[in-house]
């Protein structure tokens, strides 16, 4: 970091490499949270103010389910699937789609991306377009299939071929 | 009167000869009209003959107006594309040029905090400001009252190297250089006149303040970007179409924000929305007033703007 950085104040772009966000979306969620300031220039609090607009949230990390597997593809999207249950993204609450990938490892995000689109297929997800980006949502009576992949009594076989 | 002297000549003679007289008038007379009425036909039928052909030449040349006229539409929308184009290019140019302006009056402010910090007053403090960034993650590890003196001290030179701060957050100078206002090009699809169904609005800056936003500075061009999709952000609301979905594509070498409204109810008249929120962000941008740019908002058909080709899209 270069000296005369550590004087600036916060550049919306700044604000999106964050929260893992793109400033097109920052731009967008604080347009619509009453416009941009005259001087695009920002602090912390407004950075928690997108994190709490975006529906940010990490997911990955010490919070995580603890589940057991040697396959490890599966595991992730074991976790991925009890986390939607633990959080209740069920009948009328959603969550940022990027909320299930953000903090894993690139090899990883593709791997729950994967899964996460084949369920989207499967119609065991469903993708909702908000101001906040793709959200997604589970069905009532799609949460026994959501539990079966998280327990792993229940795999899908097509999804199975995703890490076979 | 004697008999010599009276009526020689019998009557009838008399007479015949009148009526030889009459009749050769007549004739004459006759003939004269004749020739006169022949003249006039022959001049009326060169008249029609004229006239018809005039009459055709126009006929001609109605079919041809008629053709003309029939081709003005796809005339007019070839010459509002081309200008549209042209001035998209156009305006891109002024944007760069602009930018590059604005970039040296960002450097000023730069090289004055520079000249700040390199005082001796300030450079000490900057220094502590500067180590401190490296042994803040530590702090946690040392024991608490190390940790409040420390911060303490930081809060303390933080305060005293408040200048310097000030400096950094001052406004940008204005470019010495005209005004410029340049174009957001909208168009709105509403098929047989409806509802709105999608919306298009180009900006002149590059695509890679979308693409590449995190390999590139955070440059004049990306400011107008943020401006203009915040006003559609703020749009979209007003017109209770906040979760209509955005794309954002490559279109001439420019942006190009997409949104896709066939699944809102759009409330409102969106156009003037957002026109007012546009020309209202003119008065509200220090980067506008600082690189004396206005933007305002220009509407066309969709099939002026509508590529040639599938472009590449990317979501946003």
């Amino acid at each position: 970091m270069a000296t005369l950085d550590l004087f600036e104040k916060i550049r919306l772009s700044q604000i999106a490499s964050s929260l893992d966000l793109h400033p097109f979306e920052v731009a967008r969620l604080l347009g619509q949270a009453g416009g941009l300031p005259y001087t695009l220039a920002f602090d912390q609090n407004d950075i928690d103010k997108v994190c709490d607009l975006a529906g940010v949230e990490t997911w990955w990390g010490s919070s995580a389910p603890k589940i057991e597997d040697d396959v490890s593809g599966r595991k992730l999207v074991r976790i991925a699937a009890q986390m939607l249950i633990d959080r209740e993204v069920v009948g009328g609450n959603t969550t940022r789609a990027d909320n299930l990938f953000r903090g894993l490892e690139p090899a990883d995000q593709f791997v729950v991306r994967r899964a996460v689109n084949h369920l989207i297929r499967e119609e065991v997800l469903k993708s909702i377009p908000t101001s906040q980006g793709l959200h997604l949502q589970v069905d009532a009576d799609k949460v026994t299939v959501l539990q079966g992949i998280a327990d792993g009594s229940k795999i899908p076989s097509s999804l199975e071929e995703l890490w076979s | 009167m004697s008999a010599t002297a009276g009526q020689m000549t019998p009557k009838l003679v008399t007479a015949l000869e009148d009526i030889d007289r009459w009749r050769q008038e007549s004739d004459t007379s006759a003939d004269r009209e004749h020739s006169e009425i022949t003249e006039e036909q022959a001049r009326l039928q060169r008249e029609i003959e004229e006239r018809q052909a005039t009459l055709e030449t126009l006929a001609s040349r109605k079919v041809e107006v008629e053709a003309l006229k029939a081709s003005l539409p796809g005339e007019q929308l070839a010459r509002r594309r081309e200008a549209a184009l042209k001035n998209l290019a156009g305006d891109r140019g002024l944007v760069a040029a602009r930018g590059s302006l604005y970039g040296d009056q960002v450097k000023a402010r730069e090289r004055r905090v520079q000249e700040l910090i390199e005082k001796p007053e300030y450079n000490k403090l900057v220094n502590e400001y500067e180590e401190f960034q490296d042994v803040e993650m530590g702090l946690d590890s040392l024991p608490k009252t190390y940790k409040q003196a420390i911060l303490a001290h930081h809060a303390n030179v933080k305060k005293e190297l408040g200048p310097v701060f000030e400096a950094m957050a001052a406004d940008i100078e204005p470019v010495d250089a005209q005004g410029i206002g340049v174009a957001i090009v909208g168009s709105i699809d509403a098929p047989d006149g409806g509802a709105p169904e999608a919306l298009a609005v180009i900006v002149p800056t590059p695509f890679e303040t979308c693409s590449k936003w995190s390999e590139r500075a955070e440059d004049l061009a990306s400011l107008i970007a943020y401006r203009v999709i915040a006003c559609v952000g703020k749009m979209l609301a007003e017109v209770g179409a906040a979760d209509a979905p955005l794309q954002y594509a490559e279109y001439e070498n420019a942006l190009a924000i997409q949104v896709w409204l066939g699944d809102s109810n759009v409330k409102g008249n969106l156009p003037r929305v957002l026109d007012d929120l546009i020309d209202e962000s003119n008065g509200k941008a220090a980067e506008f007033e600082a690189g004396r740019l206005r933007l305002q908002m220009v509407w066309v058909e969709p099939e002026v703007v509508a590529p040639d080709d599938d472009a590449s899209d990317e979501e946003g």
